[in-house]
């Protein structure tokens, strides 16, 4: 049988990032925070890989960010598919009520990155806390970046709420937010 | 249904029925994802990494109209992916290559991820309620700091390193070690 996917494999998996600026509708701005939550994870590989000689926590902050990384990518996926299918309900193809449950699946797609994003960042900060002293740096800026995925999350279900009230979301997010806020400031601090 | 679960039914449809743009948009929706499995999860070179991704492809791609629940498309995809690079480890444990062949991953951290893997059930019921606890919440149920805190009156900010402390004492008993001084009694 012939390899029929040869062609895309290496746009897919390596020009994201260029891919965000083709005019196409997806992937857009949800997709480029999943992929900073994975820069994130990327980075507090980096710092707890190198500081594995003299910190026994290292090889556990290692399986808990390939996990987490996992789940980002899953999520990243979500947001992008539950973006695309509300984008096809708004187009007119659908009723108003499979508008409404498709809004209501694009933010429960970001409410679960936004939560990725605030359990990276708490291992960022436990990462910056444990690491080699000279690695930290690393693991402080991914803390950063998480911060800036969670409230870019709110921002994008603010977007999508405005057709759909629900409190429920924007609290959670809040709630989100402070914590994410702890995590980063606790990074900041070592 | 979810959206994402109709986006992917209505691709794998239009994949049986010969749609090649359907056909490039289902490998590139979840390329990245068995990428990270193959790199990520398994430490496979770029070289294994890219021919476990075809292979997966091709027996997704073989096996389309046997597929049961297209909604579950990620999860068989996962599992295909997984298999594959297990195969490829035990491949490289029994035929080891060159340096010129193989830009060999070191071999003790993927196959200790791999061994972890599958004596994982049988050492957690090893370990203390609470290790295992914490572990299964988060390995398996895929649970926050958060929500693992909340579940067992436990501040959030202490779940990751009480996952670190866990993971090594489930290392310990992996590795058939005595048991070490543990500092927070979650053994």
């Amino acid at each position: 049988m012939a390899r029929r996917h040869d062609a895309t494999a290496p746009d897919a998996t390596f020009d994201l990032v260029g891919r965000l600026a083709e005019p196409g509708v997806t992937p857009a701005s949800g997709t480029a925070v999943a992929l900073v939550v994975e820069v994130a994870l990327s980075l507090i590989t980096k710092a707890a890989s190198r500081s594995a000689a003299t910190w026994a926590g290292s090889g556990g902050v290692l399986a808990q960010a390939d996990n987490l990384r996992e789940r980002v990518l899953r999520s990243g996926d979500a947001v992008e598919l539950s973006y695309v299918a509300a984008m096809e309900a708004l187009a007119g193809e659908s009723g108003e009520g499979v508008l409404e449950e498709r809004l209501r699946s694009a933010v429960e797609a970001l409410l679960d990155l936004a939560t990725q994003a605030e359990t990276t960042a708490e291992l960022a900060a436990e990462t910056s806390t444990g690491c080699d002293p000279a690695h930290r740096a690393d693991a402080t800026i991914a803390a950063l970046f998480c911060d800036a995925a969670v409230r870019a999350c709110a921002h994008l279900v603010e977007l999508n709420l405005t057709t759909t009230p629900d409190d429920r979301s924007t609290g959670e997010l809040r709630l989100m937010i402070e914590s994410v806020r702890a995590s980063t400031s606790r990074a900041l601090s070592e | 249904m979810s959206a994402e679960a109709e986006v992917v039914v209505s691709l794998v449809a239009r994949c049986r029925s010969g749609d090649q743009d359907a056909w490039a948009q289902l490998v590139r929706m979840y390329s990245r994802y068995v990428f990270a499995i193959c790199q990520q999860g398994f430490r496979l070179s770029d070289a294994d990494a890219e021919d476990v991704f075809q292979d997966v492809f091709v027996r997704v791609y073989e096996h389309l109209n046997d597929i049961r629940d297209d909604a579950s498309m990620r999860a068989w995809i996962g599992q295909v992916t997984r298999r594959l690079c297990l195969d490829r480890l035990r491949a490289a444990k029994r035929s080891p290559v060159t340096e010129d062949e193989w830009e060999a991953p070191d071999p003790d951290d993927a196959l200790e991820r791999v061994e972890l893997a599958m004596d994982v059930d049988r050492m957690m019921a090893e370990l203390s309620e609470n290790c295992a606890e914490i572990l299964d919440r988060f390995f398996r149920r895929d649970e926050s700091y958060a929500v693992i805190g909340n579940a067992l009156s436990i501040p959030a900010g202490t779940i990751a390193s009480r996952i670190s402390r866990c993971l090594r004492r489930l290392r310990e008993l992996l590795e058939g070690r005595p048991k070490s001084t543990q500092p927070s009694g979650e053994t």
